[in-house]
């Protein structure tokens, strides 16, 4: 028997960085392809990182004589491969090489994300997508106030619904509003863009909030209590005409698993020539986080690829699930799961299906816990518990994930829908908390994994 | 045979249903036949949906494999300025109806009816014309679409409460494929809280879990771009994925498209032609996706490769061949983006000559395999 060792050579800003990737062996010839295991050798976790020598971490497969292709697909969609032959119980080390970000400070969007790959990955994609755009972008980044559904500022209330709902609804909406004047008491906090060509600039946050400075002290900004009623969410407003055209809900506050005072997320904002923008604005946003262990999952769900972010949710679920050191982590583990029949069947419940009720239970600031409990009550038929667990994530506010906002709005419609079905009126706080997500749903950026809401008049395209 | 149907094939065993829609002709867009609405935005007339239609039909009827789950009806509409007639693969030439609302709510409730028969049995939709996104809301437009200007999306299907309300149909496989648009337009934004009419109603408990992915030519907030009188980009990215995206791990001989591999092979073929240099990138994308077979070729796949030298710049003055070992060999000419061919799985050897200067070559020996494969051969300086 022969012994493959994989492993993929990906620099990500800095070179130090270690993550994993997901791989694909593939039998080329009859003597490979006789053993079905060897058939069967889709979504291995395979280390991808910068490694000096060889003894660092490798994943190991035992395969019979013969020719495979081994295939590396990384989270942007993109793929490495190399063709071996395998014989006479040889021991091979096997380390691909993974594409080159155009510059160092892009690596971490590059290796989640094939679409700005691609806009970014040459001069001649540069020179399409270089701005024609002169006037100038600015962003803030905003702390907003806890608005309780009545209206008045409480402070064990995050922003509400009807706060994005009235944005977006404003009659002003046409060309952006001008926040500061429409929204007492938030704070404004500077940000700086760290990096930047003359296209792109990049926004660091540690894990509590703004980079505002290469050089920035952020001892203490690793430890996050997660259950502190002093939570501030974070959002980083985009203007364009000194009108806000993008509220980006920023993942913060985000701990990474080894701990430590670093930069966890980067905001990037890209020009954009208008007339190729097809939504019409002249920027693009991408919020990441750089977390080893979840960069791979949003970028693997970004791409499609379901089974990948499964692969690597399902291999760090005693870190993400069994622990409550980070719970947006562990939301983002939930929804991969969730949207896995075989994870939600409930003949079968898996144990990991209790720790969503914690986190609905124990992160009131985290609307994503409560919406997974609605979905998984839905799917467990118990339509009261789902009912009182999507009321719940609507009273918390915009969920981190637009996956949520979806989630959420499916949730509510089909709460309704069988309130009507069984020939009773659905419950007016239902409707009400319906039409109004839906209203913001509308212009959620639902390209994008962390929520993000546009204002203004977005021009129509071309099909 | 409803009126609706360019196949059938009458089965009460678990069966496939299609229902495929192409519209290109907007009468009340630019340059349509009929008053202009004014939520235009710019909109104009398409001459690629009805093509990409009627090759997704004939794929249907010719082609498409499922053993245990045959094909038993394909539905089509389509609303083609060139003429309503569809000749089906081994069949007579029928007039189709046009895709207005009235016709795709009968079609579509046809359509599930056939679905809700059977738990087992897997349902397809296919939909290419004008399309509008707002956020979570689709909006597929229909030919009278803008026929009101007080209401213009009283002509368009609301794509996300249709796929929410056909979870209520018994059939718990179902494949959407949706080519279109997908950025915002004035009448989307404008309409309060409505994308269009859902034609099916409401939703199902999730109890019974779905399987119902939806394939985007598109990411949200992007274009999807046709090609005139022709399958748009989508499309044929589509047919090709549908021959040869496929994978053996169950049974080495027995090759089948699941739909993670088929939004793989989708996804390659975009990125192929966008460095063909096909205009605009365009990136394809999945919601709801969860993994199933769907579809067993009956031939070996067609697994595009891509072959080309090593320094790139020898690709377009070189000759490549490709020779399998037998009697075959394929000669291509590169140009500066490679060659673009379809092979069977096997081992291959392919060589690369610079025609100016034949001492300059090189050959490499390749198994090919799906989904698709690139090939770079090392030419001597």
């Amino acid at each position: 028997m022969n012994r493959l060792k994989l492993r993929l050579n990906q620099i990500l800003d800095g070179g130090d960085q270690t993550t994993d990737v997901i791989a694909n062996v593939y039998a080329l010839d009859k003597k490979a392809s006789s053993d079905s295991h060897a058939r069967k050798l889709r979504n291995i976790i395979i280390p991808a990182g910068n490694f000096p020598d060889i003894s660092y971490p490798w994943h190991q497969v035992d395969l019979n004589d013969g020719r495979y292709l081994v295939e590396v697909v990384l989270p942007s969609g993109d793929d490495v491969s190399k063709q071996i032959e395998l014989s006479n119980d040889e021991e091979r080390q096997l380390e691909l090489e993974a594409p080159h970000s155009p510059h160092e400070w892009l690596s971490w969007q590059v290796f989640q994300n094939s679409r700005l790959a691609s806009e970014l990955a040459s001069g001649e994609a540069q020179a399409k997508f270089r701005s024609s755009f002169t006037e100038p972008l600015r962003t803030c980044l905003v702390s907003l106030p806890r608005v309780s559904e009545d209206g008045s500022t409480r402070p064990d209330r995050m922003p509400a619904w009807r706060l994005f709902r009235d944005l977006v609804l404003s009659p002003r909406n046409r060309t952006g509003i001008l926040l500061e004047g429409q929204i007492p008491d938030i704070e404004v906090l500077p940000v700086t863009s760290m990096a930047s060509d003359e296209n792109v600039s990049v926004m660091h946050f540690s894990s509590t909030g703004p980079v505002s400075s290469p050089g920035q002290d952020l001892s203490g900004a690793g430890y996050v209590n997660y259950q502190s009623e002093d939570l501030v969410r974070y959002f980083v407003t985009v203007h364009e005409r000194e009108a806000v055209r993008e509220i980006v809900s920023l993942p913060l506050p985000w701990t990474l698993p080894y701990g430590g005072p670093e930069t966890v997320a980067d905001l990037m904002l890209l020009k954009r020539d208008r007339s190729m923008a097809e939504e019409g604005a002249g920027f693009l946003t991408r919020t990441l986080i750089r977390d080893t262990g979840m960069a791979g999952i949003f970028g693997y769900l970004m791409s499609g690829d379901l089974p990948g972010a499964a692969a690597l949710v399902k291999k760090s679920k005693g870190v993400l699930i069994d622990k409550f050191e980070n719970p947006l982590a562990a939301a983002a583990g939930a929804y991969v799961l969730l949207s896995m029949p075989s994870e939600t069947d409930q003949s079968n419940a898996p144990s990991w299906h209790r720790w969503v009720k914690n986190l609905m239970t124990y992160f009131p600031w985290l609307p994503d816990g409560a919406i997974q409990r609605g979905w998984l009550m839905l799917r467990a038929n118990e339509l009261k518990e789902a009912e009182e667990a999507f009321k719940t994530a609507f009273a918390r506010g915009l969920p981190f994930y637009s996956i949520g906002v979806r989630w959420l709005l499916d949730g509510l419609s089909i709460l309704i829908s069988h309130e009507k079905s069984e020939g009773r009126a659905p419950a007016p706080e239902l409707k009400d908390a319906a039409d109004t997500v839906r209203a913001v749903a509308r212009h959620t950026n639902m390209a994008e994994p962390f929520t993000s809401v546009r204002l203004g008049v977005l021009k129509g395209g071309e099909s | 045979m409803d009126d609706y149907l360019v196949f059938e094939n009458q089965t009460t065993a678990p069966a496939t249903h299609a229902m495929v829609i192409g519209v290109g002709d907007y009468p009340h867009l630019n340059d349509g036949a009929d008053s202009l609405t004014k939520w235009h935005d710019g909109m104009g007339q398409l001459s690629s949906p009805p093509a990409s239609a009627r090759a997704f039909a004939d794929w249907l009827i010719s082609t498409y494999h499922l053993p245990g789950c045959g094909l038993a009806s394909v539905a089509l509409l389509l609303s083609d300025p060139d003429g309503q007639e569809y000749t089906p693969p081994g069949g007579s030439t029928v007039t189709v109806e046009p895709a207005t609302m009235a016709h795709v709510e009968k079609a579509v409730e046809a359509w599930h009816a056939r679905g809700d028969a059977r738990t087992e049995n897997t349902l397809i939709f296919y939909f290419c014309g004008h399309g509008a996104v707002s956020g979570t809301e689709v909006s597929l437009l229909l030919r009278d679409f803008g026929a009101r200007d007080t209401a213009p999306l009283k002509g368009a299907v609301d794509f996300r409460g249709l796929h929410l309300g056909m979870d209520k149909c018994e059939a718990r496989k179902q494949l959407y494929f949706v080519d279109a648009c997908r950025v915002a337009t004035s009448a989307v934004l404008d309409a309060y809280n409505y994308a269009g009419e859902p034609i099916i109603y409401g939703s199902r408990r999730p109890g019974n879990s779905r399987r119902a992915p939806v394939f985007y030519a598109t990411l949200s907030g992007s274009s999807a771009y046709g090609r005139a009188n022709r399958p748009s980009q989508y499309t044929e990215a589509l047919l090709k994925a549908l021959a040869g995206a496929a994978d053996n791990a169950d049974d080495e001989d027995i090759w089948r498209v699941d739909t993670h591999n088929l939004n793989r092979g989708i996804d390659f073929l975009l990125k192929r032609a966008a460095e063909r240099g096909a205009g605009l990138a365009q990136v394809n994308s999945v919601d709801n996706l969860s993994v199933f077979d769907f579809h067993e070729l009956k031939d070996a796949p067609q697994v595009p490769v891509v072959v080309g030298c090593r320094p790139e710049n020898v690709n377009k003055d070189a000759e490549l061949t490709c020779h399998d070992g037998t009697a075959g060999t394929q000669v291509g000419l590169g140009d500066e983006f490679g060659w673009d061919i379809d092979l069977t799985p096997g081992s291959y050897s392919f060589s690369a000559t610079v025609i100016q200067d034949p001492d300059r070559n090189g050959t490499k020996q390749r198994d090919i395999r799906p989904p698709y494969r690139r090939v770079k051969v090392e030419v001597t300086p």
